[in-house]
């Protein structure tokens, strides 16, 4: 098992041989096609039987290669069933070109077949007339009666139809015959039943064929698939690769921002600068593009996202099992985006510009529907929106609200003290309780209590908030200095106090 | 064949991502009562920097030659026509009148006719590159508030509270100053037109209740107002008419509230010394200067300031250091105010005029000193808001004819103004006659997020 195994691994070697020698082939057949003095025959017909030693041999290490060596796979299938089909080629190119008279029974009984086939065909075609014209005797018997007291009443007229039937009737059967003229003419002038070049070159072409397109399979699956355009000057690119090139209009900004941090966690470790598996580098805009691996406004024809979607274990997907970072239905979505063609605008429009840590938070918070939220906002005064649509994140003003309504709006904002991250109490004036209840908006980042009543006892009980970044106390009474406030809560990033002792 | 598989997978995906963006552009009804269409919106589509704006319009068009612009082939050139433009231009180059200067830490160069702005500049972004689609001050008016060229469209102003409402329910979403200009709610609901106080004298006329009116008369009209609205608009199903009913109710309010707002006799005096209400020269500009933080304070969504007479054919030379002076220490008072008090972190400022000033001296044809309209390259002051501090944006060529770099046209600019507010402009639409209207007008335009810092 081990020495197949060993052997097998020769395949990539092996295959050169049938790649080198069936073009040889075909140009000394194409060269005593030419020049039918020069009597090659003999040097044809040994490298052809070359050749199909050479193919066998390929074929055999190929299919030993993906028996013992584990290879698999879509693509490989493609190419094993390739390789099968050179092989059969070959052979019957092989002995096409040793026994020539093979080929000329060949032709012969073809067209014994062929000419057979037409004259079954033409008879129930004759049958199926017959048939049908009963039928539509059947059906015509009214018309036919018309005729008929139309011959007798307008004798003129009905003469001029008959007329005209009779001259369409002609052409009818003149142009049955005529096709049946070229059928024969297709079966017994080109396929020239005293010939058999036409066999023995159609099999090599064939044979050439295939073994070229199996090899740029195995080239694809061995080298990287753009392993022969991957240096092709640009302008020639544009002219033959429009479709493969046109990666390059997908947005850089895009990419750069959304679709690199997802190709860094999950690919890069084989597709970047340490590894290039498959030749594939993943770790720039330039080089994802220029891989092909990608098409503009194409998710479906693009390779990249193929991999990325087929299931987690099949041989293709990507990254491989126990390998890489799976993605993630976001990171999906934000591929799936980038390809369609969307920009970094519309993307971010999508998410609102919202930074990854306020995503996870609001994730966790309690939901609130469109039908709440507008609820929330039936109490006159009371501003509640969402900080960006479909998240549940709150932007809340209460400064609009009258003294007599505080109580039942912070009551109404009790379930949701949470979700509020930006609060707006500017020129209220609360009890003490009340700015205790404030302080329990736990997840405040932006607290606005310019002109309240808030002063330095009721200060205190906002201590606990640790996402605080941004505090206006301007004109409150607040006795405190900038420094203590900083100390208290260390995480501000803007403290707003009386004129003097402002500072962001 | 796995093939079937990932096209579903593919089909779930990209439909999955179509769908999201087509339930973030979903209107979102009534949020703030049975009876109101809007806000139209209940959250943001991006993170909102922003939860006001000051538009201050020089109207006219701000000279860039005689404030950001200093172009040194004009000294070189001038009073000459320069084979450039010849057969374009009959007029002769005109070197940029006033002295220029770098200021602040970020080094702008600005003309010395801005002593107190120089103060605040590195506070500030300025866009040397502002274009317009028209030449003339009606129709760039026009393309500068509604994105369009006729003026029957709705002003940004009502559109930012048709999108988000306002936030004080004692006070309009939309207030202008100085100006009664470009503030239509074109086909958008009739109260979301902006509302025009006067800041010398009485606000509003007829803001006072009559005596012979009793104050429970009056409630009870503006009620019996409204009940008939509600009445049609249940009957025939239209609530277009509800507007009618809620203009009456504000009106009813802005009574007690417009007053308490606008009375500036609350503020300290070293503010009032600040925003030069002290001096003729600054009065006007800093009274609605600060009228306009006490109205953005009070809850007000959108407040336009216009300046008119920046139109400088002539008199730049003579009337230009006047407009100059008008709005310099004011400005900088406002921005200081605001930065003091917080509200520059959630405050967009906008300073800008319709359109640009040609490098050429117009007043060779009228006399004196002036410049021509010139819709490819103009000035925009914008601070607050997150917006980059002590920045240039924009590049113009050598004579600041046209802008060679990063444009903004007006709609850019409105479009980025709606972004701060966490508008996305393409999904703040409404239908009317078969077309889908937006606020920044047809063909294409963009945020210009590099503004941003």
């Amino acid at each position: 098992m081990n020495l197949l195994a060993f052997l097998s691994d020769f395949h990539p070697v092996a295959v050169h041989f049938p790649i080198a020698l069936l073009p040889t082939v075909a140009l000394l057949a194409l060269y005593q096609r030419l020049r039918p003095e020069a009597q090659l025959g003999s040097a044809i017909r040994s490298l052809l039987w070359l050749a199909l030693l050479a193919c066998v041999c390929a074929m055999l290490l190929g299919l030993g290669n993906r028996a013992f060596n584990g290879h698999g796979g879509e693509e490989v299938n493609s190419h094993a069933i390739l390789g099968i089909a050179t092989t059969v080629s070959v052979m019957l190119a092989a002995f096409l070109y040793q026994f020539p008279h093979w080929a000329l029974l060949l032709t012969r009984g073809l067209v014994r077949v062929s000419g057979l086939a037409l004259r079954i065909g033409w008879g129930v075609f004759r049958a199926l007339w017959i048939i049908v014209r009963a039928l539509l005797r059947f059906v015509l018997i009214p018309v036919r009666l018309l005729l008929w007291c139309s011959a007798r009443l307008l004798p003129k007229v009905h003469a001029g139809l008959e007329v005209r039937r009779q001259a369409f009737a002609l052409r009818a059967k003149q142009a049955a015959a005529r096709i049946r003229y070229r059928l024969h003419t297709v079966i017994f002038e080109y396929l020239r039943p005293d010939g058999s070049l036409w066999w023995q070159n159609g099999a090599l072409a064939t044979s050439v064929v295939l073994v070229l397109a199996t090899g740029l399979y195995g080239a694809n699956l061995s080298h990287g698939e753009d392993h022969l355009t991957r240096n092709m000057p640009q302008a020639l690119r544009t002219l033959l690769l429009e479709d493969q090139l046109s990666g390059s209009q997908l947005d850089q900004a895009y990419f750069e921002k959304e679709v690199q941090p997802v190709l860094r966690r999950s690919c890069v470790k084989c597709h970047g600068d340490q590894k290039q598996k498959k030749n594939l580098r993943l770790d720039s805009y330039a080089a994802v593009v220029g891989s092909g691996v990608v098409k503009y406004q194409n998710p479906e024809g693009s390779e990249l996202l193929r991999r990325l979607l087929l299931p987690r274990d099949h041989t293709a997907a990507m990254p491989p099992l126990h390998k890489g970072r799976p993605l993630q239905a976001d990171d999906i979505t934000v591929v799936v985006h980038w390809l369609q063609g969307h920009s970094l605008e519309s993307l971010v429009s999508q998410t609102g510009g919202l930074a990854p840590e306020l995503k996870a938070l609001a994730r966790q918070l309690p939901a609130i529907d469109e039908k709440r939220l507008s609820e929330l906002n039936t109490l006159e005064g009371l501003r509640v929106r969402r900080l960006v649509n479909n998240y549940d994140l709150l932007t809340v003003n209460l400064s609009h609200v009258a003294p007599i309504h505080i109580e039942a709006a912070l009551n109404r904002l009790a379930p949701y003290a949470v979700n509020v991250l930006y609060l707006d109490a500017s020129n209220l004036q609360l009890t003490a309780t009340q700015w205790q209840r404030l302080s329990g908006f736990g997840n405040l980042q932006r607290l606005n209590l310019k002109s309240s009543n808030i002063g330095t006892a009721e200060i205190q009980y906002f201590k606990p908030l640790a996402q605080l970044q941004w505090l206006n106390l301007f004109s409150t009474g607040v006795a405190l200095s900038v420094a203590e406030i900083r100390a208290m809560m260390p995480g501000l990033n803007n403290i707003y106090l009386s004129a003097a002792e402002s500072e962001s | 064949m796995k093939r079937r598989q990932l096209l579903q997978h593919l089909a779930l995906y990209s439909g999955g991502a179509a769908l999201g963006l087509n339930l973030l552009g979903q209107r979102v009804l009534a949020s703030a009562g049975a009876d109101a269409q809007y806000p139209i919106f209940s959250g943001h589509h991006f993170l909102p920097r922003a939860k006001r704006v000051l538009f201050i319009w020089q109207q006219g068009g701000m000279s860039p030659y005689e404030s950001f612009e200093n172009k040194s082939i004009l000294y070189r050139l001038n009073d000459t026509s320069p084979a450039k433009y010849k057969g374009q231009c009959s007029v002769a180059c005109l070197k940029p009148i006033y002295p220029f200067a770098p200021q602040g830490q970020s080094g702008i160069e600005m003309s010395d006719r801005f002593p107190h702005l120089a103060g605040v500049i590195d506070e500030m972004t300025v866009i040397k590159t502002l274009q317009n689609f028209a030449p003339a001050h009606p129709q760039a008016s026009n393309f500068l508030f509604t994105g369009e060229r006729l003026n029957d469209k709705p002003s940004l102003g009502a559109w930012v509270n048709y999108a988000l409402g306002s936030d004080n329910p004692h006070l309009p979403g939309f207030v202008s100053l100085g100006g009664a200009d470009n503030i239509s709610n074109g086909f958008l609901p009739s109260d979301l037109h902006g509302v025009y106080f006067e800041t010398e004298g009485n606000a509003l006329d007829f803001l006072e209740r009559p005596e012979r009116i009793s104050a429970a008369q009056q409630r009870s009209a503006v009620e019996q107002v409204a009940q008939l609205d509600r009445l049609y608009a249940g009957r025939s199903g239209d609530t277009k008419g509800l507007a009618h009913g809620n203009v009456f109710e504000l009106a009813h309010k802005m009574q007690s509230s417009i007053p308490a707002v606008l009375n500036l006799d609350d503020e300290p005096d070293y503010l009032r010394e600040d925003y030069g209400l002290n001096d003729d020269a600054t009065k006007t500009m800093g009274t609605n200067l600060l009228s306009a933080r006490r109205l953005l304070e009070s809850g007000i969504r959108f407040v336009r300031v216009t300046d008119p007479g920046w139109d400088h054919h002539s008199g730049l030379d003579t009337q230009f250091p006047v407009k100059a002076r008008g709005i310099d220490r004011p400005l900088s008072a406002l921005i200081r105010d605001l930065k003091q008090r917080g509200m520059l972190d959630d405050t967009l400022v906008v300073v800008a005029g319709e359109f640009g000033r040609t490098p050429f001296n117009e007043g060779k044809i009228i006399g004196g000193f002036g410049r021509g309209h010139n819709p490819d390259a103009g000035i925009v002051l914008l601070a607050g808001a997150g917006i980059r501090k002590g920045s240039v944006y924009g590049e113009t060529d050598e004579f600041g004819f046209d802008t060679v770099k990063d444009p903004v046209n007006v709609n850019d600019l409105n479009a980025t103004i709606l972004y701060a507010l966490g508008i996305d402009h393409m999904r703040l639409t409404y239908e009317l006659g078969g077309r889908t209207f937006k606020p920044t007008g047809v063909g294409e335009c963009r945020v210009v997020r590099e503004l941003f810092a």
